[in-house]
Parts: structure tokens; sequence; C-alpha cells
């Protein structure tokens, strides 16, 4: 809440406060002044008794103004309070109404809000009648199409979302859903509204006061004196001058007091408050990334990372990677000290549940995160060249040329307004240097490679005439084009089912086959990563905890995690009068991370010393099988009797 | 305790030339009592068949019956008579709880949503709601960003008992959620059943799980069913070429 109290806000507060005092003490204070009348002194400027000048009997223009702050607060109030009510009624029907009804509610109020505003005022006031009454209900009913129309379109989503739908089928009435449900969660912009329709109310009033529809007199308004001299306004400028002054400044005390208020109601919800704290994080700079002590001892096992095939110069080689990323007034670090290679053909996978740090890995390490995420690392070889050190040219180049990602969702890769054929060659013509008619055959192969059908048709269609496997296919074949050595693929059958998904491994497969483009496959499925990958690295709160052939893991992972995860994919071959394996507990946020093994809590075999010091990642056995752990307590024997009790599970 | 039975159902989702019929002739019995297991890839129509049952989806034609009474396409009084008896588990319990509003809150809405409770029954509801499902009554304070994706669940799933129902249509409950909470959530599915003795309709992509939690097994593809049998027979002896797929991708990864 100290957030809250910026000084600017606080002088808001204060002028918003002094607004209202006026409003209220100033007819008290002030009615004497105004109404007196002095007849030596008509009709004159602006002077030190006189700062706003005097009207055609002598009254002060100054204290007249303070005095009709309480009529055109009320006016501009009842006005904006009745159009904003009439409109967040009219906009919150259509979700009430049928699917018939609804559409011809919208049509309504779109010809509503297509309606000149101010001719669809003076309308209603000729029929409602002159005055201050009729100028309120004119101007509201001015108002409310562009309150109905925000409205609809908010109360439109939310009223669409899961939660409404839950609490509908739990049976809570409409009342209450749009009480408790919509309306707190479409708050923010209608607050902003309505402070927009008091200002607009505050200018509009005077306009209905000039062409002598609104108060009348003797009654008067900041619109009246304003409109009063106007007439004079070559002759004594401020007595237009004055209220008009008022005027613009009362509009932006409300619009600015809205904008406050919308930004609190915004930020009570908590998440959004977080991720706009994060925001403010990243735009005062980023801050240095603390190295996470005591991460070195991974580096010497990471240089044998590569087991057998260290004879090559691997495609991927990274070491200490470091992922910063900002929250609240700090930063939490969900990728701490990653070293690993990648062997020129090879297919490594790394598994891990969310927040693992996986993906994250994966993109920094294809230099991939923007700012707020802060990326260190000692060392990213790409093809043997230092990615990080490169000039920003030489890197995109090597980058284009050596590297290809395949996201979990295609559309993120695919530009819907293109067809996939120029989608296709853009990346070989500007890689490879082809001209167009051999990027086109490159594309082609690739389509055909990844079993496409019909590939000359699919390079004149558009992204979403593909199905989702298709497009995912269609995004491997597009990385291909480059030939490049390492092929990233994050989640890429994650929105995928069972048939696609093998249609998507399969594609990967072939492009690992006869290129020799080695593939890192991040995925939190244990059994895609198996049956895919060669080597799998197991990650978790931010760090490899095992490293293993992919042979050897249902059987013979000795990281407690590890064996924990498989135990828990629910197979055929499971007792289904026996409870489920599951995992005690749930993975700490990157924020609870701690000095000693991030698993521990969870884990059935840790001892005190897990919980002070943090394994190192080493190897285990003969180091030439290429295998490593980070555990006090590695698990000799068959994986499958780990299964963790089930009872206290996320209790704490 | 009576039998959900669902007979030639179709919907149509969409309108105008967007518009396919999700469900296709779709016949479904959960007896009292029963887990049946409905298997499907995605876009095979599950998810519209289960907010169909529970009149979230328009039905163009068949029968939804409860208790002797056909719902299919009820509004107003009737539609919430069918909702007290036959509840739905969303998906994504990210989506499906109000941000604003406090698990307890959540909780104390829907139980009072077809009873009267005054605020000490209210309290003592939603502790026995949490405790039901397992979860620690202190977290009636809590908002759902402040829970991991096990505990959303869990309290989606208490919303839904709060009306104490005779069926619950899961959704696949545990697709958004972590491998390593997956198997509690759907553990305390397991228990609620044998507890309270609800009817289940689960909803997965998975076959493990479906075969896990099952007693018959529904396989859906494009909107129809293609198959559904007793659990058992249907594993053992799969009928169609679709569930053997669906088999074959369940006992081994291929790639």
């Amino acid at each position: 809440m100290r957030r809250m109290l910026t000084p600017g806000r606080l002088l808001l507060v204060a002028a918003l406060l002094a607004l209202l005092a006026l409003a209220a003490f100033g007819p008290l204070i002030w009615d004497d002044r105004a109404e007196a009348l002095d007849t030596v002194a008509l009709q004159q400027g602006a002077s030190w008794s006189h700062p706003f000048g005097t009207d055609e009997l002598g009254r002060d223009l100054f204290a007249r103004t303070l005095v009709a702050t309480r009529t055109s607060l009320l006016l501009a109030a009842a006005t904006a309070g009745l159009g904003f009510a009439f409109g967040v009624a009219l906009g919150l029907l259509p979700l009430l109404a049928g699917p018939r009804l609804r559409s011809a509610l919208a049509t309504t109020i779109n010809l509503l809000v297509a309606f000149p505003g101010l001719l669809l005022a003076l309308l209603v006031a000729t029929i409602v009648g002159i005055g201050s009454k009729g100028a309120v209900i004119a101007l509201a009913v001015a108002l409310a199409p562009q309150c109905a129309r925000l409205t609809q379109t908010l109360a439109g989503s939310v009223g669409g979302s899961e939660f409404v739908a839950a609490s509908r089928v739990v049976g809570v009435r409409w009342p209450r859903l749009l009480g408790r449900h919509v309306l707190p969660n479409i708050a923010p912009p209608l607050v902003l509204q309505l402070a927009a329709s008091l200002s607009a109310a505050l200018l509009a009033l005077p306009a209905l006061s000039f062409l002598g529809l609104g108060v009348q007199p003797p009654d008067y308004d900041w619109g009246r004196l304003l409109g009063d001299g106007l007439d004079r306004m070559y002759v004594t400028p401020m007595a237009a001058l004055g209220p008009g002054i008022v005027i613009v400044l009362a509009g932006v005390i409300f619009n600015a007091t809205g904008d406050m208020l919308a930004a609190a109601l915004a930020s009570e919800r908590p998440d959004r408050g977080r991720r706009r704290r994060a925001r403010r994080a990243a735009a005062a700079g980023p801050a240095v990334a603390t190295a996470d002590a005591g991460g070195r001892d991974e580096v010497a096992a990471g240089a044998s990372a590569d087991g057998g095939r260290a004879a090559a110069e691997p495609v991927l080689r990274v070491e200490q990677l470091q992922v910063a990323l900002p929250d609240g007034d700090g930063e939490v670090v969900p990728v701490r000290g990653v070293s690993f290679a990648i062997a020129p053909g090879e297919r490594v996978g790394i598994v891990g549940e969310s927040g693992s740090g996986k993906s994250l890995t994966a993109l920094a390490a294809a230099e991939l995160l923007d700012a707020p995420a802060v990326v260190t690392a000692e060392t990213v070889a790409l093809d043997g060249e230092p990615v990080r050190e490169l000039p920003r040219r030489r890197r995109d180049a090597l980058l284009g040329r050596a590297l290809a990602l395949v996201p979990q969702d295609p559309l993120s890769a695919l530009n819907p307004a293109l067809r996939i054929g120029g989608q296709l060659t853009e990346a070989a013509r500007a890689h490879r240097g082809l001209d167009r008619e051999q990027a086109r055959a490159v594309a082609l192969e690739r389509l055909e490679e990844m079993r496409i059908d019909r590939p000359q048709q699919r390079l004149r269609q558009h992204p979403h005439e593909l199905s989702g496997g298709m497009r995912q296919r269609a995004v491997i074949a597009m990385g291909m084009t480059v030939e490049p050595r390492l092929l990233v693929a994050d989640e890429p059958t994650t929105a995928l089912d069972v048939a696609v998904e093998r249609e998507v491994l399969r594609a990967l497969r072939a492009a690992n086959e006869r290129d020799g483009t080695a593939v890192l496959l991040i995925s939190h499925d244990v059994g895609v990563v198996g049956g895919f990958c060669e080597r799998v690295l197991v990650m978790y709160a931010g760090r490899i905890v095992e490293e293993l052939p992919a042979a050897e893991m249902r059987e013979r992972a000795v990281h407690p995690y590890t064996r924990a995860l498989l135990a828990a994919v629910p197979d055929m071959a499971i007792d289904r009068d026996r409870p489920l394996a599951t995992i005690p507990g749930r993975p700490p946020h990157p924020r609870e991370v701690g000095a000693g093994c991030a698993f521990a809590a969870r884990c059935a075999h840790a001892s005190a010393r897990c919980a002070e010091a943090r394994p190192p990642l080493r190897a285990h056995g003969d180091p030439a099988a290429g295998r490593r752990v980070a555990c006090w307590h590695p698990q000799e024997g068959v994986t499958a009797d780990t299964a963790a009790a089930p009872a206290e599970e996320e209790r704490s | 305790m009576s039998t959900l039975e669902i007979s030639g159902l179709h919907v149509v989702v969409g309108s105008g030339r967007d518009a396919h019929l999700a469900v296709n002739d779709v016949d479904l019995t959960v007896g009292p009592g029963e887990v049946v297991g409905l298997v499907g890839e995605s876009g095979s129509g599950k998810s519209t068949l289960s907010r169909a049952i529970v009149g979230l989806a328009p039905v163009r034609s068949g029968r939804i019956v409860f208790d002797g009474e056909d719902y299919a396409g009820a509004r107003g009084r009737r539609l919430r008579r069918l909702r007290r008896r036959v509840q739905l588990v969303f998906q994504d319990p990210r989506a499906s709880l109000d941000p604003r509003m406090t698990v307890g809150e959540t909780l104390a809405e829907a139980a009072s949503a077809h009873r009267r409770l005054d605020r000490a029954g209210r309290a003592a509801e939603v502790r026995r709601l949490l405790e039901l499902v397992q979860l620690d009554p202190a977290h009636a304070a809590a908002r759902p960003a402040g829970l991991s994706g096990g505990q959303r669940q869990r309290v989606s799933l208490a919303r839904a008992l709060a009306v104490e129902p005779q069926v619950i249509v899961a959704d696949e409950v545990t697709a958004a959620l972590d491998v390593s909470v997956q198997g509690a959530v759907l553990n305390l599915l397991r228990d609620l059943r044998a507890q309270t003795g609800l009817s289940l309709l689960t909803i997965s992509h998975d076959m493990a799980i479906v075969r896990y939690l099952s007693d018959r097994i529904a396989v859906m593809r494009s909107g129809r069913i293609v198959e559904q049998g007793d659990a058992a027979q249907l594993l053992g002896a799969p009928g169609h070429d679709y569930t053997r797929l669906l088999l074959e991708a369940a006992a081994g990864e291929a790639a």
C-alpha cells in the first residue's frame, strides 16, 4: 500500500478534496458577495478586487464562479451518474439475454453509438423540456451509448470466462453473478469511463447552457457564466477565461482521479499487481545477477558430459548458464548454473515440471530471451563459436544459420497473414543465399520429408488452413530449410493428441537422421523424452539434478526425484486397487530455493545434510558412461518401488 | 441414486459457416456409483459433451435423462434442478476460479447457491469442503493466485461437491497439472467416490488415467462414441482401430 501514496497522488487527493469542499461550502461563504449588486462597477475587466471582473449587474464573477461550483458539479455528477448507470445496465443486458435477443441488443447499442451524441441530447432536451433537469437527462442519454458499448464488450469477455461458467453450473443466479463476478472484474475500465463521463458532462453542460437549454436564470452554473462571458470575450476576456479554466481544472482532476482509482482496483488482483511491479522493476534497469555460489563444481563434470562423443566439437556447449527475472523489488533466479553439451547429431532431452527452468534454459541457450530476463553464462558455444561474445551482426547470422526453434504453439512461429510458401523460403534465402526457385525447391523437399501431403498446394495455403499437427510439422520443415546444426524443440507436442504427437516426433526424427541435425527436446512428458532422446537431463528448481542415457532412465535412474517422477506417471500396468504414486508437496518457487537440495523437502531419502548443503552435480559410476547426478543419497536398484506415500500432499 | 442416461445427443458448436456437429449421436450411461471413463483426442468433442450435459452448450437434439426427467435443452428452474444433481469440474482451475475471490468466498457461494445458510453455517461448510478435498482449512483466506495448480484443482473440486451432487463430470481435471501432483488429485477423486458413492464421468485423453479410474470406458472420436464397454473387456480386446491406437500409444512411446 505504500506505493499508493506518491507525492503526485497526494496532491491529486488534496485537489479533489478542495474541489469538493468548494462545492460544499462555497455557496455558504461567498453567496452574499456573488449576489451583491454594484451599480458603479458594471461589466468590469479583471482587477485585484474582481479577479474575473464583474457582470452586467456589477456582481463579482470570481465569487459567482466559486459559488457555481456546487451547481456545476452536482449537475455533472447527476448527468454522468445517470448516463453511466443507464449505459452499464444496457451493456449488461446482452449477457442475460438469449442468443437472438443478444444480437438485437448489440445492434441497438452499435446504432446508438453511431448516432451523434449532441444531436441526441438536443432532441431529448427539447422533448423533456428546457432547464437543468432537461439538460441532465438529455446529456445522460447522449453519454449512455459509450458506456453501454464498453460494458457490453468487457462483460462479454468476462461473462464467457470459465469461472463464470463454473459459478453458473454450481447454481449461482444472475444478479449475484453480475455483482460478484462480472462487475468486479470489469471495474477498472468502467471507473475510467465514469471519470471520462464526468469530464464530458462538465464540458457538455456549458454547451447546452450556451444554447439556452441548460440552467435558466436566476440560477447559474459554470456553463452559464462561460456563455455570458463569451459575449464580452474581446472586451473583458477573464469573464469567459475564468470559468473556462475552472471547468478544465475540474475535468483534469476527475480524469486523474479515475486513473488512480482504476489503477488501485486493478492492482487489488494479486497476480496482476505482481506483474506490474515486475514490469516496473524491469524498467528501472536490470539488477546484476548475483552469481550463485557453489555452482562451480558443475563445470568439470560438464566437460565430460558428452561422454563417448567427446571427440567431436559439440554443437552446443553451455556452462554455468543462469537466468534471472525481476520479481517484485528484487529478482528470482529460475535457472541456476546449468552446464551441458550436445554432440553433433545427438538427441538430448530436458525433462522437468512447470517452473523447473527447462524452457528458460533452452531459450537462454538459443539467445532467445529478451529484457526483463538477465542471462549470464561462462560459455555458450554454438557450433564452436562463443555466441554471447560475438558482435550483434555475426551473432544473428550464426544463430540464423546454425539453430532453429520449434515452439510449443506453431501459430506463434507462423505469420497468419502470409502464405506458408513465403514463410518457408524466407529463412533459406536470408541465411543460405538461395534464390527464390532454389528456396522453393528446398521448402518442398522439407515438406515431403515431414510427410506433409500435397506439399505444392500447402505452399499456397495460409497457416489456418493447416491442422495443428501439420502446422507443427511445417514449422519443423521451416526450421530445417536452413540446414541447422541444432533444432531446439520446446514442448513441440504438448497441445497435440497422441496420433499427431507421433507424426511430429517422427518428423523430428527424420530431420535428425537424414541431416544429422542435433535435437534438443524440452518436455514435461517423461515418456516422450524417454522414447525420443538418447540422453536425458532432468531439471528441478533451476538445476540439472540428473543426466543419464534415456535407455537407462526407466530402470536405473538414481536421483530420488527422477525415480519419483517416473513412478508418478500412470501407465497401463498400474494396480487399480492401490492409490497412485505421488510426490508429496510441490516444486519450490524460485524464491523459495534455499541453500540445501531443493528436492529435500519432498524426498523420502533426505537427511540433515540435504537440507544444509546442496549436492553438486557429479559423475556417477564410470565417467565414460556420461552419467551425472546431484544427490547425497543416490538410490540404486529397480525404480518401481520408489512410490512415495500419497497422504499429505500439499497440505502445508 | 439414479442413472444419468444420454441418448442420441447432438450438439452443434459455432454458428453460420463455422457451425459443426461437435457431438454426433452420442449414447452414454452413467449408472449409480459407477465410474465411466471417456477417452479421446483433443477436438473429439469430449469437452463439448461434458458442457452439454450441464447445459453450457446448446443441445440440438437427443435426451439427457436423470431421475426419469429429460433435461436436454432445460433452462431456468429445471436446469438448476439438474445442476444440483450433476456437476462439472473444469479442466483448468486457473481459468475456472474467480481471481478476485478467496477460496472461502468461492466455496461459500457454491454452498449457499441452493441452500439457506447463515454465516456460521457457511464457515462450517467451507471448512468441511476443504477437509473433504484434503486441503488445510486455513486456505479459505487464500486467493487462487496464491495456490499451486494441484491445490486450485482441489478447490475447484470442492466447489462442485458443495452442491452435493450425485454425478460429477470431471473434464480433463489433471491436464493442466504437473505429473507430481496429478496422482494426488486422481487419488482424491477415487477416495471421494469410495466415501460418498458418487457417480463419475471422467474425461481424459490419457488412456492410463481412464483405465485406472473407470469401471466402464467409452472411446470418442470426431464427435462419435466409436466403442464403449466394460473396462477390462475393452482394454483386453479393443474392437475399434482407434482404441487400439490409443492403447498402443499408452503402452509404449513410439518415435
